[in-house]
């Protein structure tokens, strides 16, 4: 492995410390703080104080996430070696830095409306869970950054097709587009009007639709960077040709069924905010995991 | 019938030559070799012949056709 990149590794694997004890301290602070503010209880004005250490935590783990998701995506590109771990090291690290942004926004939000005299539980409650993809995010990417620092030793061989990149842009598809449809599902049993199902699909959709965009970004941009020609090569073409069109096939009567549920009155009013979203996610799974298949078959 | 090959065994004359070190020199990935060795992937043309001309054989002493 290159010094640099050695380097990376390590200032990383040290913020990861650092975001550990701040995601330990801000979850400690909010579990004394929920009982309180969701009470309406008044609470001493010293606790004001702890507000400006959070926000300075929240900046080190939204920092810890960009650096975990570079340091794996320099490492994936330059000693050209990736697995299922470090994929989904990238994929929730880039899900949660963008939630760190949505964490300030409920936090604020929930300062707001406690200063209302508002209930504020299902604020708390998508804190808690972007809480949960924080840690699981931060656990993911410590692991990866430590399985590469004793894994890499010997220098990367030299590559002119790039394969990594090809392996790593599919998985993400399947695992955002699972994550996406799986999102779908829920918005599908959930109770919500129309307006709020709207905005949180665009929302939610475009968060997790960013590590696969982030992947193809990289893909595009790296074919035009020296190092690896340009291109599919004819293997991957088919691979991607034969899943493209089972995709084609699928999708099709997908596309025909949820017409024929928007126009039937069975359909729920929430249903014309989520059949584009349920057949994009279904499409990027079905095209992902089928180039996979035909990609692995012939390992 | 199916397309036969004898790309394993010109790469060990060839002074035990790695896939990926093949792959690089014909412009595809070390999959795509892997994948043609063994049987699984038929290549195009261009690339055939690409594979013949690396090894500086004729296309018949690299591919040939497998009766079944």
């Amino acid at each position: 492995m290159p010094r640099f990149l050695k380097s990376f590794h390590l200032i990383t694997l040290s913020l990861g410390f650092l975001a550990i004890v701040a995601l330990i301290f801000n979850l400690g602070i909010f579990a004394i703080l929920y009982p309180q503010v969701t009470q309406l209880v008044e609470f001493d004005p010293s606790w004001e104080s702890y507000g400006v250490v959070a926000a300075i935590n929240i900046i080190t783990i939204a920092i810890f996430q960009l650096c975990g998701v570079c340091t794996l995506l320099a490492h994936m590109i330059i000693q050209k070696k990736t697995s299922t771990l470090v994929i989904l090291a990238i994929v929730t690290g880039i899900i949660s830095g963008l939630m760190v942004l949505s964490d300030i926004t409920l936090l604020s939000d929930i300062g707001k409306e406690y200063a209302q005299g508002w209930q504020t539980r299902g604020e708390w409650k998508i804190l808690f869970n972007s809480y949960g993809l924080h840690i699981l995010s931060l656990v993911l990417a410590m692991v990866s950054i430590i399985k590469n620092l004793r894994d890499d030793n010997k220098p990367a061989e030299q590559v002119m097709k790039d394969e990594v990149l090809f392996l790593s842009l599919h998985t993400t598809g399947l695992i955002c587009g699972g994550l996406g449809l799986l999102g779908v599902v829920a918005g599908l049993f959930s109770d919500l009007s129309l307006w709020m199902m709207e905005r949180i699909v665009v929302v939610m959709g475009l968060i997790v639709l960013s590590p696969y965009l982030v992947i193809l970004g990289i893909w595009i941009f790296r074919r035009n960077l020296g190092g690896v020609t340009p291109g599919l090569d004819e293997k991957q073409f088919q691979d991607q040709a034969i899943a493209g069109l089972w995709t084609l096939i699928f999708t099709l009567p997908l596309m025909l069924l949820f017409f024929g549920l928007q126009l039937s009155s069975l359909a729920k009013e929430s249903w014309s905010a989520l059949w584009l979203p349920l057949l994009v996610f279904s499409a990027l799974i079905s095209f992902s995991s089928l180039t996979l298949r035909y990609f692995r078959e012939y390992r | 019938m199916e397309l036969g090959n004898n790309l394993k065994q010109l790469r060990f004359d060839y002074g035990n030559l790695s896939q990926q070190a093949l792959a690089n020199s014909v412009g595809v990935t070390r999959l795509t070799i892997h994948s043609i060795e063994n049987g699984k992937f038929n290549p195009t043309t261009l690339l055939a012949l690409k594979i013949a001309r690396f090894f500086g054989k004729s296309l018949e002493e690299v591919f040939f056709i497998q009766e079944d």
